[in-house]
């Protein structure tokens, strides 16, 4: 089971407003809703069958998760991208089929503490003046509300179930016909297409990113995280973040009684604590949140007396430190992800561009990664919207390279923001707490800082600091 | 016509929008933007369509390899592409003809003045950066407007009359670099 946190992001895409409105109102639309829609627009001769019996589309998703889909989504709510014809290629089967409980909640608070007891920081919507901070949401419900989302348009989407084998973008020279044009991809199950555009959404370890040869830069982190579902005994609406010596470990709900947990640890600890059982488990997490390693964060600290004089006009300031929900239940199995950092050095080629994971991957602590690659995806759908308004062809590096120049940078200083905190943390010195709880202090009482913090990592705001209101 | 390997590097090359015509590729979006809202605006078409010039016949005239017409077509218009030299009309057939889109334009060797004798006519007559290579530029002008039907559209332009757009545009750009 995956999890998201998605906070709303910077898209101003009509679909992703559609979307929210699914959130807003609780209505889950059932994922069996996706099974109707997946062939049904095979009929539509949108796309064209060239005289070789190769499909062409104008784009080519390879990679049919949230970005991928939210990509697809975009194109289909505007009205010059509409009539595109996008084949989508995923051999996930939650994309035909699903199953199980959707759970979404939206966020109100969000607490965020460390092990020394010195550091706090409580962020509420009502610190922004609005009604939520964001949603922690799951795959599955995302998933198919993007589908509805598209279903509802006549929009010519086809999902080819399959993976991608090859590709071929050079244009040949050979032939003394110029239908080299379009880039040429050739599926495991043996079925070949061809597009002016591939978009490589297909995550972390993205094969269009391999097959297109960019280039990245990254390494790995000497840590894993371990994400899994529990149960508490009453209901739950904070989320909840403690750093720890190895980690930080993260208490999302995702509606009712149940939470996702987000752990990150050494390698080491993450098979350890992967092995023992279930009641152990549960003990390890309430033991992770509440005085394991640590105390907890005292109401009145010397610390707090030192920010005291930066009178504080946020709701959260004046909210004492609270103990989260205990945990009585493991309600999934425990899987385990190694974590690292990559950015590929360009995002487009001729022909090829990459969108989310597969552009980059962050650090988890902030649950920032999937908000990233939705700001790609509206980016993307923006310059391909120009693009066709002027008719010029979709594929061509200066059209991507658009892209590519607004995302990198955006990219680029959120990932660097959760490495360092990341680094902060992987330190236990007397001076560098005393420092870090500064920090946590800092964004605990000074409220410019705190409103900025919560814009930057909803995505309302570009920069993080910078706007002082 | 006979076509060789070598020329297919020709169209390659001409249309490669990093390669040496990448200036023309760039500058191209900012200006097709503006034929497409001031056209939009004049012929009283809605610039949310995809294909706002469904209908209308439109004339490039120095249509080169065709990074003009091409998006006119994908816009939606019925377009004639003419050029004086015979290798450029070669280029922009055979690069049109790789998309479905922009197979139906028709490429002519020919000059604007022949096309007035053939009595032609067209809903927008567009000449962007031609008039300055024409030897007569206001014969040049009358048999443009002698294209466009009544109450049709005639779009020129040029590179501005300043010493600096002399020394980018004509001397580097054009002797030195070949782009133009």
């Amino acid at each position: 089971m995956y999890r998201v946190i998605s906070r709303k992001s910077n898209l101003d895409v009509a679909g992703l407003h559609v979307l929210r409105r699914f959130f807003c109102n609780v209505t889950i639309p059932e994922v069996s809703a996706s099974n109707r829609y997946i062939h049904s627009n095979q009929e539509y001769k949108g796309e064209n069958q060239s005289e070789n019996g190769i499909q062409e589309y104008d784009i080519a998703i390879v990679g049919g998760g949230m970005v991928g889909m939210a990509l697809a989504c975009s194109l289909a709510s505007s009205v010059l991208t509409r009539k595109l014809s996008v084949a989508i290629i995923d051999d996930n089967p939650a994309l035909t089929s699903g199953s199980g409980i959707n759970k979404m909640e939206l966020l109100i608070q969000e607490s965020v503490w460390d092990y020394t007891g010195l550091g706090y920081t409580r962020y509420n919507a009502r610190d922004v003046n609005k009604e939520v901070l964001g949603c922690v949401v799951e795959n599955k419900v995302l998933l198919s509300s993007l589908s509805l989302c598209m279903q509802e348009k006549e929009f010519q989407k086809t999902v080819l179930p399959s993976r991608l084998a090859s590709m071929a973008i050079q244009s040949s020279m050979s032939s003394t016909k110029m239908d080299s044009q379009l880039a040429k991809l050739e599926l495991a199950d043996g079925t070949n297409v061809a597009a002016k555009l591939v978009v490589g959404a297909d995550g972390g370890r993205s094969r269009v990113r391999e097959l297109a040869g960019f280039r990245s830069t990254g390494r790995k982190y000497p840590q894993n995280a371990i994400i899994c579902t529990v149960e508490h005994s009453i209901s739950n609406h904070c989320a909840w973040q403690r750093f720890l010596p190895a980690g930080p470990i993260a208490l999302l709900p995702i509606g009712e009684n149940f939470s996702n947990i987000v752990w990150t640890m050494s390698p080491k600890e993450s098979s350890d604590r992967k092995a023992m059982n279930d009641e152990d488990f549960v003990k390890a997490v309430n033991h992770a949140l509440d005085y394991g390693y640590g105390p907890h964060p005292q109401s009145k600290s010397s610390i707090d007396k030192l920010f005291s004089s930066f009178t504080s006009d946020v709701v959260s300031s004046n909210e004492s430190f609270e103990v989260p929900p205990n945990a009585v239940k493991l309600a999934s199995d425990r899987m385990v992800f190694p974590l690292s950092l990559v950015h590929t050095d360009t995002y487009a080629k001729s022909r090829v561009v990459l969108i989310g994971d597969a552009a980059h991957t962050v650090h988890p602590l902030a649950g920032q990664g999937v908000n990233l690659g939705f700001g790609d995806a509206s980016a993307l759908s923006k310059v391909i919207s120009e693009g066709t308004a002027v008719g010029i062809d979709i594929g061509q590096i200066s059209v991507l390279r658009k892209y590519e120049s607004e995302r990198k940078p955006a990219n680029y200083m959120m990932a660097t923001i959760l490495d360092g905190v990341q680094k902060a943390y992987s330190f236990d010195l007397g001076p560098l707490n005393a420092l870090r709880a500064a920090a946590f202090h800092g964004a605990q009482y000074i409220s410019p800082l705190k409103k900025n913090i919560i814009l930057y990592a909803s995505g309302e705001q570009k920069l993080p600091f910078f706007s002082w209101r | 016509m006979m076509i060789t390997v070598k020329f297919i590097f020709h169209v390659a090359f001409r249309w490669d929008a990093e390669g040496p015509f990448k200036p023309l590729h760039a500058l191209n979006p900012t200006r097709l933007a503006f034929i497409r809202s001031t056209l939009c605006h004049h012929f009283r078409k809605d610039p949310d369509s995809a294909r706002p010039f469904e209908g209308l016949k439109f004339i490039d005239v120095g249509c080169g390899g065709g990074i003009l017409s091409e998006p006119l077509a994908r816009m939606g218009a019925t377009v004639t592409g003419i050029d004086a030299v015979d290798k450029n009309i070669k280029i922009a057939r055979l690069h049109a003809e790789s998309d479905p889109a922009t197979s139906s334009i028709e490429y002519l060797c020919t000059t604007a003045e022949n096309l007035v004798d053939e009595q032609r006519q067209f809903d927008a007559v567009l000449a962007l950066e031609v008039i300055e290579h024409v030897a007569d530029p206001a014969e040049f002008c009358k048999s443009l407007a002698a294209l466009t039907v009544p109450s049709g559209a005639t779009v020129i332009s040029t590179v501005n009359r300043t010493m600096r757009a002399y020394a980018t545009a004509i001397v580097a750009a054009e002797y030195i670099l070949h782009w133009v």
